[in-house]
């Protein structure tokens, strides 16, 4: 009988099906994962994957890195993890995400983006990707980063529990470290926010007409207070 | 004895949201405590003509919900004691509360407050039946204009099918001249049509549109406008005073009449 491969793939009617060899340690089947992915290229592109782990034991981040290692470059998606022959669970935190991100799922509620996973992942934040105009009414909360690729408009809401960078002009609202983070900031090419809030601080340009801001800036929370500067690349990782 | 006045049209444009604003401004400045309670959720305006936006930490819904306590969401007045606003949430809208929740909501802020406005927005579905319940009087603002006319007069059959009884009329953005050329609906054809009590008339005012913008209400600096004036007299009427009407009039200059004369000569 051959020997047990350490990696295999098998079309299922869910998708993919992935199953590891339950005898094998986690780095060399990662290494396995990666090297048979590039192998196959375009192949998968886009499929939907169940991981069946075995006996195995994976933290929440090496699933995590075994979610990313699928999804970049190859675009397939993991949907859900089997472990030691139990039902099938699904990845709260992937499937939620994913659900946000559909097409469709954009023209309800009046357009409104919304990605709610509070609470859900303690692991590193990751980063959620918008690009377009955040108009009046509409809302964007992540667990995690955002950055916007445009503009956030007057009565337009980020909230994130990690860093918002807004690649356009912030005019609405922005609260980064919706979770209580103090370590985190918020970017804009041009920041004329009507208010933003870091942590639990919240902050408000003052009153009277300043003119608008030429260059990028940076808002961070210190000693308790807001404080908006130019973003400097240097200072700004000093700092951290 | 705490009053709640509805703030109603119909017909949007019409400057509901304005009068709303200048009133509130009005009444606190004498010596009111007043509460703006914006009920456009989801497309809330008052808290810009009032200069207070980015002070917006909780709204309506949150009160509603219970994400927090009424008192946490009123954004106290910079430039006034006493006047108050509840913004509305601008990411839900307007069935995300019902007209039960809003009569509980005003019922609580009367405790504390003299006079609560409500600014209702346009239409006539769940965001109307929300502003006007717990409303214990309206007021309807139209245009000298027919399409808002006919909004306000269907305005008016619904308030009294809900128990309203002769509520007040603003009469906003007149034009005397045009009044006077024949070109536009004069007040007594405006309340021969809606047969309610006037209680004010406003004139077509370009400071109405700085001030709008700025966030600074007219009412503010009542002497700077006539708008601003005639919002001072129709909160001194709203108290049950009388008032006499402005007169809207632009008197001819010396040129103006020169001018007329050598057209006419």
């Amino acid at each position: 009988m051959a020997r047990k491969q350490d990696v295999i793939f098998i079309g299922s009617k869910d998708g993919l099906q992935l199953i590891f060899n339950d005898n094998q340690d986690y780095e060399i089947l990662k290494g396995k994962l990666k090297a048979h992915l590039q192998r196959a290229e375009m192949f998968f592109q886009g499929a939907d994957v169940v991981l069946d782990i075995g006996n195995l034991e994976f933290s929440i981040e090496q699933i995590l890195e075994i979610q990313n290692i699928l999804a970049f470059p190859h675009g397939l998606r993991l949907r859900k993890v089997i472990h030691g022959g139990s039902e099938p669970r699904p990845v709260a935190k992937t499937v939620k995400r994913q659900r946000a991100l559909e097409p469709e799922k954009r023209n309800i509620d009046y357009k409104q983006q919304i990605v709610e996973n509070w609470g859900q992942a303690p692991m590193t934040p990751d980063t959620f990707l918008y690009k377009g105009t955040l108009r009046s009414g509409q809302r964007i909360t992540h667990d995690g980063n955002v950055v916007v690729v445009g503009d956030v408009n007057p009565g337009a809401e980020v909230r994130a529990t990690g860093d918002i960078i807004v690649m356009g002009t912030l005019r609405g609202l922005a609260h980064a470290g919706a979770g209580g983070a103090t370590d985190v900031v918020i970017v804009a090419f041009k920041l004329e926010p009507t208010q933003i809030r870091i942590g639990d601080v919240i902050g408000r340009p003052p009153e009277g007409e300043f003119g608008t801001p030429r260059e990028p800036e940076v808002a961070r929370l210190k000693d308790g207070v807001i404080l908006v500067e130019p973003l400097d690349g240097s200072r700004w990782e000093g700092e951290r | 004895m705490s009053e709640a006045i509805v703030i109603t049209s119909g017909k949007g444009g019409v400057g509901k949201t304005t009068a709303c604003a200048n009133l509130g401004v009005a009444l606190a400045s004498l010596g009111h405590r007043v509460v703006l309670v914006d009920a456009d959720i989801g497309l809330r305006n008052l808290d810009v003509v009032m200069g207070l936006e980015n002070r917006i930490v909780y709204d309506l819904v949150d009160v509603v919900e219970g994400f927090c306590r009424l008192r946490q969401a009123l954004i106290k007045d910079k430039r006034l004691d006493g006047l108050f606003l509840l913004p509305a949430a601008q990411t839900k809208d307007k069935t995300s509360i019902t007209p039960d929740q809003m009569k509980q909501l005003v019922d609580q802020l009367k405790e504390e407050h003299d006079y609560i406005l409500v600014d209702c927005p346009a239409g006539i579905e769940q965001g109307f039946k929300n502003a006007i319940a717990g409303a214990d009087r309206a007021v309807i603002v139209t245009t000298p204009e027919v399409a808002a006319v006919r909004d306000a007069d269907r305005i008016i059959g619904l308030l009294e099918s809900s128990g309203f009884d002769n509520p007040g009329l603003i009469v906003n953005r007149l034009r005397p001249k045009m009044v006077a050329k024949g070109d536009m609906m004069d007040i007594p054809d405006i309340i021969d049509i809606l047969a309610v009590t006037l209680i004010g008339v406003v004139p077509d005012d370009e400071y109405i549109v700085v001030s709008t913008n700025r966030g600074e209400p007219a009412a503010l600096t009542a002497n700077k406008s006539k708008a601003g004036q005639a919002f001072m007299n129709i909160a001194r009427r709203l108290l049950e005073e009388e008032v006499p009407f402005l007169d809207l009039n632009e008197h001819e200059t010396f040129w103006e009449r020169l001018l007329r004369l050598i057209k006419t000569g």
